[in-house]
C-alpha cells in the first residue's frame, strides 16, 4: 500500500481480484547512497527474529529494522510526528487500520559508513512492531535503500556486509568468499515495485516468492489451487494477529516439491493464510513469502545489481 | 531348476498374499483416521465418528483445534455450532464428518509493518536477552582471572588479548546491545571499560572489528540459537563471608537460594577467613556454611531458624522492610494483610498487634501494588494512606509504590478534582492512580519496569495525552496514548 498507490478490490470470487489504481510517480527516484566503496560490515542485533541495524534519520539515533518486504525507508510516526509532511496518501478503505499515510523527506539519513541526503520516507505507527519484540524501533530499512548495494547477511554471527557497487561492478562477497561452486546455489531475482522476487515452482504451477527479512516465517497462499495445497503437510491450526486488533486463523505446515529458481527446497515450514491483499499490479500477485525461517538457514547475500541471490553455508 | 521356479512362485505368492493383507490392514487404518489438511483454499477437516474420546482429543489437540464443539456426535447442535464458528459442514455420514472453512485474510496484511507481525512463533529464541528483573540469584564464575574489578558501582569490563584489534565494543542488556556505544580502551594486554551497573543480572558480547564474540574468561554463558553465547555477569550486591577456619581445607555455601546443594559454591580464601560474593533479589532466605563435611550457621548472624535436626539455619533478609500499620480494632480477633504482592491471599499474612492496632513488616519488590486489610472479615482500605484506586468489584483499593523510579508531572489543571493516570502499568485502571496536586502540578511516583509504556492522564473524568510529551502512539479508539521508554543501567 505504500509504494505501489491506493488499490480498489473488487469482490467476488476471482482468485486475484484486483483493479489497480495507476503507481504514484513521486517516488520513482531511489536514493542514492555516499560512501566508498569499501566492504562495510555492520554488526546486528536481532530481537524476535529481525534484524536491527543502528541507523540515524535526521540527527534521531536508534534501532531500524531491515526489511526487505518494505519498499523504502519508512519511519515510526511515534518519534517522527513533528517532521514536515510532504503529502498525505489517503489509504483508508481496504486496510481499516491506516487512514492516512504522512510522507516525508530525510535530509540526512547514515547507516554504517554510508550517508543519503533528501529521501523520501513514509511515517507510519510502528507501535505494534514495538509491543510484539519489546524493542524502540525508529523505522524500516526498506529495498530501495539497497539497491545500489550487494548485502551479505550472516544470521549466525549477526553481521552484515555491505558494499557499495559502481556501474558494472562485479563484486560480489560469494567470489571473494567461497571459489568452489559446489558450495553454494545462485537464485535469480527480479526486482518489480521495489518488492524482491524468486521464481518458484510447485506441482507446475509458477508462483512468484517476495524475499522479506522483515518476515519471521515463511508463508504461502491459501488460495492456491489444490494441486499446490495437497503439498503442504498440515501440522496445526495458529491463529495471526496485525495491526488491527483482529486475529484470523491461518494454518502451519510444511511444504513439499517447492523449488525456487530451479533449485529444490525440501520441507519448507510455511504458514498458509490468505494473501489477497497482496497484489500489487493487475498482473502482479504475491503467492508467498520467504522469511527468517528460510534465510536463516543459510549466509545470504542478495546482490542488488546482479540481481542474483546467493546461498551458502 | 523346477524346484527353484516352484520354490520362487511360493515366495511370490506368500508374498502378494503379505501385500494384500498389508493393503487391507492400511486402508482400514486410513478410513479411520482424523485429517487437517488444505483443500479449496481452506482448511478441510476429517472426523472419524467412531473413535475414542482420548484418540478425538489427542487429534483435536495435535491440531490446535479444541475448541471445535465435534464430541458430542449425535447431538442434533451439533452442527448448528459448528455453523456458528463458521464452518460448513460438507457431509455427514455414520461414519465420518466432514467439515470446511475458508481463511480470511487479515486486514491490513499488504502494508510491510504488518508483514513482520505476521509469525508462528510463541517464544523466538533469546538472541539478545533483555534487562531481567526475574533473577533471584546469581554469582560469578571466571577462568584464568579473578572477578571484575567494581568500584564505586562501576564494573571494570575486560577483554583479554585482540591486541591487535582496530576497534573493540561491549554490547549488552546494560547499553541495550548497542552496537556504537560502549568502546573499549585498549591497554597492553587487552581492553577495558568501566561500566556502571546496578545489581542484577546482565548479558554481555564484546565485537572485536565488527565481529561478536562472547567473554572466553566466563564460565557463565548461556546458548542462544545458533549454538553460540552470550556471556553472563551478575553484579553482586551481597557477600557471605565466614571469618576464621584458616586451617580448613574446603568451605562450601548452600542455602534456599541454591536448593541446598552442597557442592555448587565453593567459597573463596581471604586474610580474614572465607567468604562468596553472590547477587540475591529482595526476599527472605536461609542459609549455612560447609566447612570440611561440617554445618556450621553463620556465627555473625543473629537471625536463625530451626533447621529441623537440632540445629539452626542462619536467615538472611534482602530488601528494605515496609510497615503495614492499621491504627485501632483494638476487639478485632484476626487481621489480615492482602494484596496484589500475594495474589490476594487471604490467609497468609496474619498482622500483629501493636501498642496502638496492628501492623506487619514486609519485604517487597520494586514495584506498584494493591491492598487491603481483612478485620475479621471485612475487607477495607487503609485508612491512613489516601492513594486509592477502584478495583473490578467498583470498591476500593489502596496503592503502595515501592521504590518509586519514574514521576508522572501534569502543570496546571488547578481546578480539577480528581486527576489520575491510566496505564499498562496499573492495566489501564478506569479509575486510575490518583495524583497529588503539589508546586502548582500534578504528581505521581509510579515504579515502571524498563522498556515501553504506554499511559494517559484522566482529570475529572476526561482521558488526556500527557501534554509534556511529544511522544504518543494511535490506539484502536483513535485517540491516542502517551508513550516512554524506560531505560535502566
Amino acid at each position: 500500500m505504500l509504494t505501489w498507490g491506493v488499490f480498489h478490490h473488487a469482490s467476488g470470487d476471482a482468485v486475484f481480484p484486483i483493479v489497480p489504481i495507476p503507481q504514484q510517480t513521486e517516488f520513482e527516484q531511489d536514493p542514492i547512497p555516499a560512501g566508498d566503496t569499501l566492504i562495510c560490515t555492520i554488526p546486528f542485533k536481532k530481537a524476535g527474529n529481525l534484524i536491527l541495524i543502528e541507523g540515524d534519520a535526521d540527527n534521531q539515533k536508534g534501532s531500524f529494522i531491515l526489511d526487505t518486504g518494505a519498499p523504502r525507508l519508512v519511519l515510526n510516526l511515534t518519534y517522527f510526528r513533528d517532521v514536515k509532511a510532504r503529502s498525505q496518501t489517503a489509504a483508508g478503505g481496504i486496510s481499516g487500520g491506516i487512514a492516512n499515510i504522512m510522507q516525508t523527506t530525510v535530509q540526512n539519513f547514515k547507516v554504517g559508513n554510508y550517508k543519503y541526503k533528501n529521501i523520501d520516507a513514509d511515517v507510519v505507527s510502528l507501535g505494534h512492531i514495538e509491543d510484539h519484540i519489546g524493542v524502540k524501533v525508529l523505522g524500516l530499512i526498506g529495498v530501495n535503500m539497497l539497491k545500489s548495494f550487494t548485502v551479505m547477511i550472516d544470521y549466525k554471527s549477526n553481521l552484515i556486509k555491505i558494499k557499495l557497487l559502481k556501474r558494472k561492478d562485479k563484486f560480489c562477497f560469494r567470489k571473494m568468499l567461497l571459489k568452489d561452486t559446489a558450495s553454494y546455489q545462485t537464485m535469480q531475482i527480479r526486482l518489480y515495485y521495489n518488492k524482491l522476487i524468486v521464481a518458484g515452482l510447485m506441482s507446475g504451477k509458477k508462483l512468484n516468492f517476495i524475499i522479506d527479512t522483515g518476515a519471521e516465517s515463511n508463508v504461502i497462499d491459501s488460495r492456491l489451487p489444490d494441486a499446490v495445497l495437497e503439498k503442504i503437510n498440515v501440522t496445526g491450526r495458529i491463529l495471526l494477529s496485525g495491526s488491527s486488533y483482529k486475529k484470523v486463523e491461518a494454518l502451519n505446515g510444511n511444504a513439499e516439491g517447492l523449488s525456487l529458481s530451479g533449485i529444490p527446497i525440501n520441507n519448507l515450514p510455511v504458514i498458509v493464510t490468505n494473501l489477497k491483499d497482496m497484489c500489487f499490479a493487475f498482473d502482479f500477485c504475491i503467492d508467498g513469502m520467504l522469511g527468517f525461517d528460510f534465510l536463516s538457514l543459510h549466509i545470504v547475500e542478495i546482490n542488488f545489481a546482479n540481481r542474483e541471490m546467493y546461498l551458502w553455508n | 531348476m523346477e524346484l527353484i521356479m516352484a520354490n520362487l512362485k511360493n515366495i511370490f505368492y506368500k508374498s502378494l498374499i503379505a501385500v494384500i493383507v498389508l493393503f487391507t490392514v492400511t486402508s482400514v487404518k486410513c478410513f479411520a483416521q482424523n485429517k487437517c489438511m488444505l483443500k479449496n483454499g481452506g482448511m478441510h477437516i476429517v472426523i472419524n465418528r467412531h473413535q475414542t474420546v482420548a484418540s478425538l482429543d489427542s487429534f483435536l489437540t495435535r491440531y490446535n483445534l479444541t475448541d471445535l464443539d465435534v464430541k458430542d456426535y449425535y447431538r442434533p447442535t451439533m452442527t448448528d455450532s459448528l455453523k456458528a464458528k463458521g464452518w460448513t459442514i460438507l457431509s455427514l455420514t455414520q461414519d465420518e464428518i466432514t467439515i470446511s472453512k475458508t481463511l480470511n485474510a487479515l486486514e491490513g496484511f499488504k502494508d510491510p509493518q504488518n508483514t513482520i507481525l505476521i509469525s508462528n512463533k510463541n517464544n523466538s529464541p533469546i538472541d539478545f536477552p533483555k534487562l531481567s528483573e526475574e533473577t533471584v540469584f546469581g554469582y560469578n564464575r571466571f577462568v584464568s582471572k579473578p572477578d571484575y574489578a567494581v568500584r564505586n558501582s562501576e564494573v571494570a569490563f575486560f577483554l583479554r588479548g585482540h591486541t591487535n584489534a582496530k576497534r573493540v565494543l561491549i554490547s549488552g542488556t546494560f547499553n541495550n546491545w548497542s552496537t556504537s556505544s560502549g568502546i573499549m580502551i585498549k591497554r597492553d594486554n587487552g581492553w577495558v571499560l568501566n561500566i556502571p551497573l546496578n545489581p542484577g543480572k546482565y548479558w554481555y558480547k564484546f565485537i572485536v572489528d565488527d565481529n561478536w564474540i562472547y567473554d572466553e574468561d566466563n564460565q557463565n554463558k548461556e546458548p542462544n540459537e545458533f549454538e553460540d553465547y552470550n556471556s553472563v555477569y551478575y553484579c553482586c550486591n551481597y557477600t557471605f563471608k565466614l571469618n576464621d577456619y584458616a586451617n580448613a581445607k574446603r568451605v562450601y555455601l548452600t542455602g534456599s537460594f541454591v536448593d541446598w546443594d552442597k557442592n555448587k559454591l565453593r567459597m573463596i580464601k581471604t586474610d580474614k577467613g572465607w567468604e562468596f560474593p553472590v547477587y540475591l533479589t529482595n526476599g527472605t532466605y536461609t542459609y549455612k556454611f560447609l566447612v570440611d563435611g561440617k554445618w556450621v550457621a553463620d556465627p555473625l548472624n543473629p537471625n536463625k531458624v530451626s533447621d529441623e535436626n537440632g540445629g539452626y539455619n542462619s536467615v538472611l533478609t534482602r530488601g528494605t522492610f515496609y510497615t503495614f500499620k492499621l491504627k485501632g480494632y483494638p476487639n478485632a480477633k484476626q487481621v489480615v494483610l492482602s494484596g496484589t504482592f500475594n495474589n490476594w491471599k487471604e490467609g497468609e499474612l496474619l498482622m500483629k498487634k501493636s501498642d496502638d492496632g496492628w501492623q506487619l513488616p514486609y519485604v517487597m519488590r520494586p514495584g506498584n501494588y494493591e491492598y487491603k486489610f481483612i478485620v475479621d472479615g471485612n475487607w477495607i482500605t487503609d485508612p491512613s494512606n489516601n492513594k486509592i484506586t477502584k478495583n473490578d468489584q467498583q470498591t476500593f483499593n489502596s496503592i503502595i509504590v515501592i521504590k518509586p523510579n519514574y514521576t508522572f508531572h501534569l502543570k496546571g489543571h488547578k481546578e480539577a478534582k480528581n486527576v489520575t493516570v491510566a496505564g499498562d502499568f496499573n492495566t489501564w485502571n478506569d479509575y486510575g492512580y490518583p495524583m497529588s496536586f503539589i508546586n502548582n502540578e500534578w504528581v505521581l511516583p509510579v515504579y515502571l519496569s524498563s522498556g515501553k509504556h504506554t499511559y494517559k492522564f484522566i482529570v475529572d473524568g476526561n482521558w488526556i495525552l500527557d501534554p509534556g510529551n511529544k511522544l504518543w502512539e494511535n490506539n484502536e479508539y483513535g485517540t491516542g496514548n502517551s508513550v516512554i521508554w524506560i531505560d535502566k543501567k
